[in-house]
């Protein structure tokens, strides 16, 4: 068939029909990925075209700059995007990320990309008001890229190979930038041994945001103390699992910590002593119920006495402190789902060809 | 619609768009070759493996499949294997062992 016949008969509702038949979606309406558009996005990558950025699980198909693109123009991305695309992309080669087990889990995490230092404001990333949400065009269209990427390459169809149980909206797109203006303290990939300046990615296998509201703390322990009561129950995998998981501090609340002289390590450190769930309620629940013994927990927990208090993490380390979102008393919890985050730096090609990332 | 007439429809409509000069996003493999291993004829004599993926009741379920076997047939020895990640694949070092030690290999999914 020639690409006269083919497209002789075809009106632009017909063709974006026919893309859905191709399964190429994610649900929502796309832009043709036509060959002339993906090849000003191969340009813009600064990338050979078919130069391999990841292998994506479980089917193994190859995520060549190309490929990418190709997803990116279907995301509305605009080709200035593609670096930090294929870095989000190139973080999850990390084996520490297990994407392929993020790809496949009955458990409804999925990748959040976090940006760091000038591409946000190169690319126009939200990192204040409504930062989960809808209306920014980077967030919204980066982040979709990077998910129509690992399901059309790696094969991940939900209810096929994807085994999600729920799935949750950050499977259409997951991408936020951190607010390093208003935060009292270091980022995130400072914090990992990237320069201030440097551009970098983190991807972090996450659940939904948890919204916690509290409007009248004016001391750190009262806000902490309503923030660690969020990550300590009994549905979540992380006293089990004792995994990564994600705390989002709005300015106001990051300032309620920092101006009674508290770095982020405190704030850490107290979440890490206060969020804790008393043994023998875990009992209940969780991946293996009264059989705790199965859970990989460090031996310093007593695992003969019921009181023993549970940490949601290893090490105080282990939880993640980020500062993001706009004004209001509002703070986030993130849980994970069981595999470590990865920071990648953009255009840090080096990170890219050894394909590890910095972790924590 | 079934599964392979969703497929076969699919794969038309991916042809039709790539004649349009569309860039194809996907990449699926061709799968890889795997052949059945010769069906054994029968079990008496045979080394059993069980490879157990951590998660709740995968090794009570394998236990249980180890004593109706074991009631049925003259096993000639057994190896376990305890994934301690579930979401990850079994290692190589894991793989070779059983290959190495068993003549047939079960395995399950605890959910």
């Amino acid at each position: 068939m020639s690409q006269a016949e083919a497209g002789a008969a075809l009106t632009v509702d017909e063709l974006v029909e026919l893309i859905y038949a191709a399964g190429w979606t994610d649900g929502l309406p796309v832009v043709p990925p036509a060959r002339a558009l993906v090849d000003r996005f191969v340009a813009a990558s600064g990338r050979p075209a078919d130069e391999l950025v990841l292998i994506v699980p479980p089917l193994g198909g190859r995520g060549t700059v190309e490929k990418i693109a190709a997803n990116a123009v279907m995301a509305g991305c605009l080709p200035e995007h593609m670096p930090a695309v294929i870095s989000a992309l190139e973080a999850m080669r990390d084996d520490r990320f297990n994407l392929r087990g993020m790809q496949c889990s009955t458990h409804l995490s999925t990748p959040l990309l976090i940006f760091h230092g000038p591409i946000r404001r190169e690319l126009g990333i939200n990192c204040g008001a409504n930062v989960f949400g809808q209306g920014w065009r980077a967030n919204a269209t980066i982040g979709r890229a990077v998910k129509l990427a690992l399901v059309n390459l790696g094969g991940a169809v939900p209810g096929d190979a994807d085994k999600s149980t729920f799935g949750h909206p950050g499977k259409y797109t997951y991408c936020i930038g951190e607010n390093e203006e208003e935060s009292p303290w270091e980022p995130l990939h400072v914090e990992r041994g990237f320069a201030l300046e440097q551009s970098a990615v983190t991807v972090y296998g996450a659940e939904a945001p948890h919204n916690i509201n509290n409007q009248t703390a004016d001391n750190p322990y009262d806000l902490l103390r309503t923030i660690a009561s969020m990550m300590a129950n009994l549905g979540s995998n992380h006293p089990y699992l004792m995994s990564e998981s994600m705390v989002v501090l709005s300015p106001e609340h990051a300032r309620v910590c920092s101006e009674a002289g508290w770095r982020k390590r405190d704030v850490r450190d107290f979440l890490f002593e206060t969020a804790r769930v008393r043994l023998g309620d875990l009992k209940q629940g969780g991946l293996h119920g009264a059989r705790t013994q199965m859970n990989p927990w460090p031996r310093w927990l007593d695992q003969a006495n019921d009181e023993t208090r549970v940490p949601v993490a290893r090490r105080p380390d282990d939880l993640i402190v980020i500062v993001a979102g706009g004004p209001g008393r509002h703070s986030l919890y993130i849980p994970g789902w069981g595999t470590r985050s990865v920071t990648q730096g953009i255009g840090d090609r080096e990170w890219g060809i050894e394909g590890v990332g910095r972790g924590s | 619609m079934t599964t392979i007439a969703r497929e076969t429809d699919a794969a038309a409509a991916a042809e039709r768009l790539l004649a349009l000069g569309l860039v194809d996003p996907t990449d699926r493999p061709r799968p890889r070759e795997h052949r059945a291993a010769p069906r054994l004829a029968t079990l008496n004599g045979k080394r059993a493996g069980f490879l157990d993926n951590h998660k709740a009741n995968a090794d009570v379920l394998l236990e249980e499949l180890r004593e109706l076997l074991a009631s049925r047939f003259e096993l000639a020895g057994e190896t376990w294997v305890h994934k301690f990640i579930y979401s990850r694949e079994a290692t190589p070092a894991e793989i070779d062992q059983l290959a190495e030690r068993c003549d047939f290999v079960v395995t399950a999914v605890g959910d």
